[in-house]
């Protein structure tokens, strides 16, 4: 601070200055190799044990991802139990079960069982995310998250009727307000998530995803069209197929990179953390090369390639991720029985994860 | 035991604090550096599982934890403790390549043993112990949907249908234990298939085709062999297996690529199918030996269908195609 002129008093208070802002990095620090190893171990256990041990492995695999990711030198920590993920997959395994055969066997049956599936969906919806929350840490203070039941089925109900009444004009709103709750309704410690991103965000992404596809389909169309015109002759059509699809797949891809990297830096990008926040800068262009890259790999390799197109997509999230941090991260436990963590205890009796994450 | 670093967090706040710890001959832990020192019996800590080379926690009865980076410390605390067992087993197989390389081979005989027998041989089972009456739901449905989009109704000469129809019931009296039907449809390419309820569709083009009804009889043998099977209920279930199992194993890397989910399922079914034409080709062989109608008639039929639908297909494709080969299968019922 500059030194005072002779002459005039030093002011009373002392001036603080506010703390400047620190930028910190994310940082996936996971390798391919170590991955796959424990990728093929777990793969061989779970079929080996009819699907048992696959709590066992995603648990495992969940921590491995939570464990390498970094930022301010820390880890995130996954504490999920085994053996609820396993009871959450048994119950949705004999669900499922019931949907499929009921199918076969009785009209009305299957009506009621779809009707049960679409009640469940705002209860399971809110569990999965609770599970998830009550179970990710970092630096020993767990999140939490507060939604209630009740709240996601107004909202569920709400947007499903928005949706159907606009006829799906809606979704870029029906997406970024059901983001919005999954966010807000989250704590770390005792700092709630805020969510700054704002619905003209996700209808500019859809927007553009509609404008890369576009032109795609108007080719494809015309070479259909041309192709028919030409003369009824099913085959010749069928050939003529192959070229728009070689437009449109492309075309697709680059959409769903470009759509995909604007939501992520929506969700990721809006979310603030008491004076803390976070950005996120992950670019279409990147995604289209990380997703091609990826995708050619996973089919040429059979599969053998999915842990290092996992660990690819990990790491380009971490590194497109920065935490703006005002001063030290700061945060407490929230005792159990204080207003808006009650609900965590509770939904230990009814505790399942089915592998919903945000 | 030696001295070795760790992080200490307390569960209440994010505090971060340096500390290190050592185990001293009681099998007590402890924690050095913090303001007031601390112990726990090493009895009480819970030692999290190694995993590749994460950071491990030690997680202390009053809700503090420790982060430690010397997994070599961690491993001999969690020996002294007595309690490493199979989370230990787990990271031994995790982190040698013999192993991986080993796991990586018994998956895929698993996988390649289990898609070529296992799948088919469950559905097969499920097929046969399917009731009846489910079957020719499930086959009633089948029809309709395809009533709907691809099929109309026939144009055949009323008395063609009734004397196909004839022979056709003639046919379907030397197997009483199927709840054989036959359907005569239109508006679709030379072709006949069979339904899971033991229905079997032919469309006008191939009885158009045909230079004689012999010819069709055949046709309808193979389809008949389909039917004895259970086909269409074996490759519904092959598929739905499929399906349910590749999302169950590639579904947390649908965000990666959709595509490689779909091609292992496309390929395993082309290859069911495959086995499926040559089961009933070998049904249709001996119906026709048995009932004295040259093999010679089957032959002929193939040959106008693969005339009528341009050729064989050719080298690399071979194996993806649903049918085998067509010439492969009129060769087998040339050659005596």
């Amino acid at each position: 601070m500059q030194p005072y002129p002779a002459g005039v008093n030093a002011p009373g208070p002392a001036f603080v200055p506010p703390p400047r802002e620190r930028e910190l990095r994310f940082e996936f620090t996971g390798s391919a190799k170590e991955y796959f190893r424990i990728w093929i171990v777990n793969t061989l256990l779970t079929i080996v044990t009819l699907g048992i041990y696959s709590a066992w492995a995603k648990v495992r695999t969940k921590q491995y991802f939570y464990r390498h990711t970094f930022v301010d030198g820390t880890s995130f920590e996954y504490l999920a139990d085994p053996l609820k993920v396993l009871k959450g997959r048994i119950i949705a395994a004999v669900a499922l079960g019931l949907l499929f055969g009921s199918q076969h066997y009785s009209l009305p049956l299957y009506l009621c069982t779809v009707g049960l599936f679409v009640l469940a969906t705002p209860w399971v919806l809110v569990k999965a995310l609770a599970f998830n929350a009550r179970n990710s840490a970092y630096r020993n203070i767990r999140f939490a998250f507060t939604g209630r039941t009740g709240e996601a089925y107004g909202l569920y109900l709400g947007m499903l009727l928005l949706y159907l009444v606009t006829c799906g004009l809606a979704y870029p709103y029906v997406q970024w307000r059901m983001t919005s709750f999954a966010v807000t309704r989250h704590l770390y410690g005792d700092l709630r998530l805020w969510w700054e991103s704002k619905p003209r965000g996700y209808y500019f992404a859809y927007l553009l995803g509609l404008l890369l596809m576009l032109p795609a389909y108007a080719i494809m169309m015309a070479i259909t069209f041309a192709s028919v015109g030409d003369r009824h002759d099913p085959a010749a059509a069928q050939r003529a197929m192959l070229p728009a699809l070689a437009i449109v797949y492309p075309a697709l891809l680059a959409a769903t990179a470009v759509v995909r990297a604007r939501l992520a830096n929506l969700l990721y990008g809006g979310i603030r953390l008491g004076p803390h926040w976070l950005t996120s800068h992950q670019r279409g262009r990147d995604l289209v090369v990380l997703y091609l890259v990826n995708l050619v790999a996973v089919v040429c390799s059979l599969g053998l390639l999915i842990p290092w197109a996992k660990v690819r997509v990990a790491r380009y999230t971490a590194s497109h991720l920065r935490l703006f941090a005002v001063g030290p991260i700061h945060a407490e436990k929230l005792l159990d029985d204080e207003p808006g963590a009650t609900g965590v205890g509770l939904a230990d009796l009814g505790d399942f994860d089915i592998g919903i994450g945000v | 035991m030696t001295r070795f670093a760790g992080t200490y967090y307390d569960g209440l706040t994010t505090q971060a604090t340096p500390v290190s710890l050592q185990l001293d001959d009681a099998n007590v832990l402890h924690v050095d550096g913090l303001p007031a020192p601390v112990a726990h019996p090493l009895a009480s800590v819970r030692i999290s599982a190694r995993l590749g080379n994460t950071t491990r926690a030690l997680y202390f009865p009053d809700g503090a934890k420790c982060d430690c980076s010397d997994n070599v410390a961690v491993d001999e605390l969690e020996r002294r403790a007595g309690k490493a067992g199979l989370s230990r087993l787990v990271h031994a197989l995790e982190s040698r390549w013999r192993y991986a390389l080993l796991a990586g081979l018994l998956l895929v005989l698993l996988l390649v043993g289990g898609a070529h027998w296992g799948i088919p041989f469950l559905a097969r089972r499920a097929a046969d112990a399917m009731p009846a009456a489910m079957a020719r739901d499930l086959g009633r449905g089948t029809l309709e949907v395809l009533d709907r989009t691809l099929l109309k109704p026939s144009e055949l000469p009323q008395d063609v249908q009734q004397r196909i129809e004839g022979e056709f019931a003639a046919m379907a009296r030397h197997y009483p234990e199927l709840p054989l039907s036959l359907h005569f449809r239109g508006g679709a390419p030379a072709n006949a298939f069979a339904l899971p309820d033991g229905g079997v569709v032919v469309t006008d083009a191939l009885v158009q085709l045909s230079t004689n009804d012999e010819q069709v009889l055949a046709v309808l043998a193979h389809e008949i062999g389909h039917v004895h099977h259970r086909h269409a209920l074996r490759m519904a279930l092959e598929g739905s297996t499929l399906v349910l199992l590749s999302s169950a194993y590639f579904g947390d890397v649908t965000q990666l690529t959709t595509l490689s989910t779909a091609l292992p399922s496309v390929y395993t079914r082309a290859a069911y199918s495959r086995d499926c034409e040559t089961e009933a080709d070998t049904f249709a062989l001996h119906y026709l030996d048995e009932s004295h109608i040259p093999r010679q008639r089957f032959a002929d039929i193939m040959r106008a269908l693969q005339k009528e639908m341009g050729g064989d297909s050719k080298g690399g494709l071979q194996y993806l195609a649903s049918h085998p080969p067509t010439s492969e299968r009129i060769k087998r019922f040339e050659s005596r």
